[in-house]
């Protein structure tokens, strides 16, 4: 039985995403996109009873509403917004239904920056180079390659899916403060940068600057770091690897960059860390705190651990 | 593992890691054969390494992208070893591509005159002389950066960048040049622009051309230009 998802109101950037991405085409400059936030992600389609790497809609700031023609199972994760379905609040994080021809609204996101909405069957969509992200650049994956519009309607075929009501462990929930610490490595670049700049990166809060996106998180820092004539030739970079550019304030690479970049990379967030920036926007601060490889390595298993042995 | 070093035939390599889930394999001489960088990327696309997801070539090194964070890279530089041993085996097979180009399209062309004294005729008799190797790609989509600009038309970047270079926009990077195969924000000057694209999602893989090819700067009228514009489209 197949079940309709109509967009209503789209917000202001809804994509399908899913979770890892798209691989094995980065050295054309194709990135790995997918979910900026893999954490809610995973939360969102778990609560559906879909597996972790069903695609699911990424909500950037909420203020979003989507109508269901047969009755649904879904789950809202992500940054905090007030859920109703026909105008009753309902909660995220919990397994929730919708009835036939009723609508969800997604309200404004007033802690954290994007909302997953999970929704449980299968999507009828098809791939592209093995994954349904979007990609609007090259308008590869999700529908048509590009963000929802208001009309637009997602099949999902919703035959024996699970009712089960389930709601994400406490342990799971992430709470997202104006200010966020955030763990990172080395980058190769590093100590190409004198003990005074590596403590500026250390020890001050940096503000998310509006011209973030899903290619990356600009940040600004009232101390300028300049470094002269660094010359770099373009080397590979990856997500959550933080570039210095010209200009002295730091980008940290997201899901949509670019797989090469002429700027020396002097940190690399930690992969553990990494969805939380899916969470931060103008009005957010981060800092950094600098930790060995092999301590990230063992972050990354302690929370992968943590979410096998609670989401069951 | 700060970086270790490996030693195949003629080449020793520097291996170092990047983040959790990359190792970065470089040859040490400061001289790097393009060739070198390609046809071992070639060999690692095509090889069976365990959990590796992508390969990303560059000018002096090649990224390769696992599945899982890198815990033991003695297992991986085992395998690596057998295949950068081949690599004295792998015969490239490298075409020639030839790009036609209205330079009537182009955007910059007062500052690239002003930056190298030289007039547009000029310009473009220089930069249609010879054959660019494909050198690099992985910026977006179907951008290629071509390797062997004559230093005489080098022309620094824009101060300023565009935020949306047209699709087809041929243009000069410093001492690179280069195609832009879909629309994209960049700092490059736009000498020209061609009806050819080099990213097709119909494709598979998407981008049509390969590492080492060749590039050959043909000059077009706005006329032949729009005609094959027309023919692409139908």
């Amino acid at each position: 039985m197949i079940s309709t998802l109509k967009v209503i109101d789209p917000g202001l950037q809804t994509t399908i995403q899913d979770i890892p991405g798209r691989k094995g085409l980065r050295k054309f400059g194709i990135p790995v996109s997918g979910t900026m936030d893999f954490h809610s992600a995973e939360l969102a389609n778990w609560l559906v009873g879909n597996s972790i790497e069903s695609p699911l809609l990424e909500i950037t700031f909420g203020n979003c509403e989507f109508e269901f023609s047969g009755e649904s199972v879904v789950g809202i994760t992500g940054g905090e917004a007030l859920v109703s379905i026909d105008e009753r609040p309902v909660q995220q994080y919990h397994t929730v239904t919708v009835g036939s021809g009723e609508r969800l609204k997604i309200g404004r996101v007033s802690r954290g920056a994007r909302v997953y909405l999970g929704v449980s069957g299968k999507w009828n969509l098809n791939k592209s180079f093995g994954s349904f992200s979007t990609y609007c650049t090259a308008g590869l994956g999700g529908l048509e390659g590009r963000e929802l519009r208001a009309g637009d309607i997602i099949e999902v075929d919703v035959t024996g899916i699970n009712h089960l009501q389930k709601e994400v462990p406490d342990k799971l929930i992430p709470h997202f403060s104006q200010h966020q610490k955030i763990r990172v490595i080395a980058g190769p670049e590093w100590s190409r940068l004198s003990k005074g700049q590596q403590q500026v990166m250390l020890n001050n809060r940096f503000a998310i600057s509006s011209n973030s996106n899903r290619m990356g998180i600009r940040l600004q820092n009232k101390q300028v770091l300049k470094y002269d004539n660094l010359e770099f030739k373009s080397a590979p970079v990856i997500p959550g690897i933080i570039q210095l550019p010209h200009g002295g304030q730091p980008i940290i690479l997201m899901n949509d960059a670019q797989s090469v970049g002429g700027y020396p990379r002097i940190l690399k967030v930690a992969d553990a860390d990494l969805w939380r920036l899916g969470q931060v926007w103008q009005g957010n601060e981060i800092s950094f705190s600098l930790i060995e490889r092999r301590d990230a390595l063992e972050l990354f298993d302690y929370y992968k651990e943590l979410r096998a042995s609670h989401l069951i | 593992m700060g970086s270790r070093s490996l030693q195949i035939d003629n080449t020793a390599w520097k291996l170092s890691l990047l983040g959790e889930t990359a190792l970065v394999i470089e040859p040490e001489s400061v001289e790097t054969k393009l060739s070198l960088i390609h046809n071992i990327s070639s060999l690692l696309d095509r090889s069976d390494l365990h959990g590796l997801t992508d390969v990303i070539p560059t000018y002096k090194s090649i990224a390769l992208i696992f599945e899982e964070p890198i815990y033991k890279t003695d297992e991986i530089v085992t395998h690596l070893k057998d295949i950068l041993q081949k690599a004295g085996e792998f015969i490239p097979n490298h075409r020639t591509i030839n790009v036609p180009v209205c330079y009537d399209l182009g955007l910059d062309w007062d500052e690239v005159e002003t930056h190298t004294g030289l007039k547009k005729e000029a310009i473009i008799h220089i930069h249609t002389a010879k054959k660019y190797t494909i050198a690099m790609m992985g910026f977006i989509p179907g951008f290629l950066y071509l390797e062997g600009l004559d230093q005489k038309i080098s022309c620094p970047r824009k101060s300023e960048p565009r935020t949306n270079i047209p699709e087809g926009a041929v243009g000069i990077g410093g001492d690179q040049t280069g195609i832009y195969s879909i629309e994209s924000p960049g700092g490059w000057q736009i000498i020209g622009r061609t009806p050819l694209t080099f990213f097709n999602r119909d494709n598979n893989p998407p981008v049509t051309v390969d590492l080492g090819d060749l590039v050959m700067f043909e000059p077009i009228s706005e006329q032949e230009f729009k005609r094959m514009v027309m023919d692409a489209d139908s």
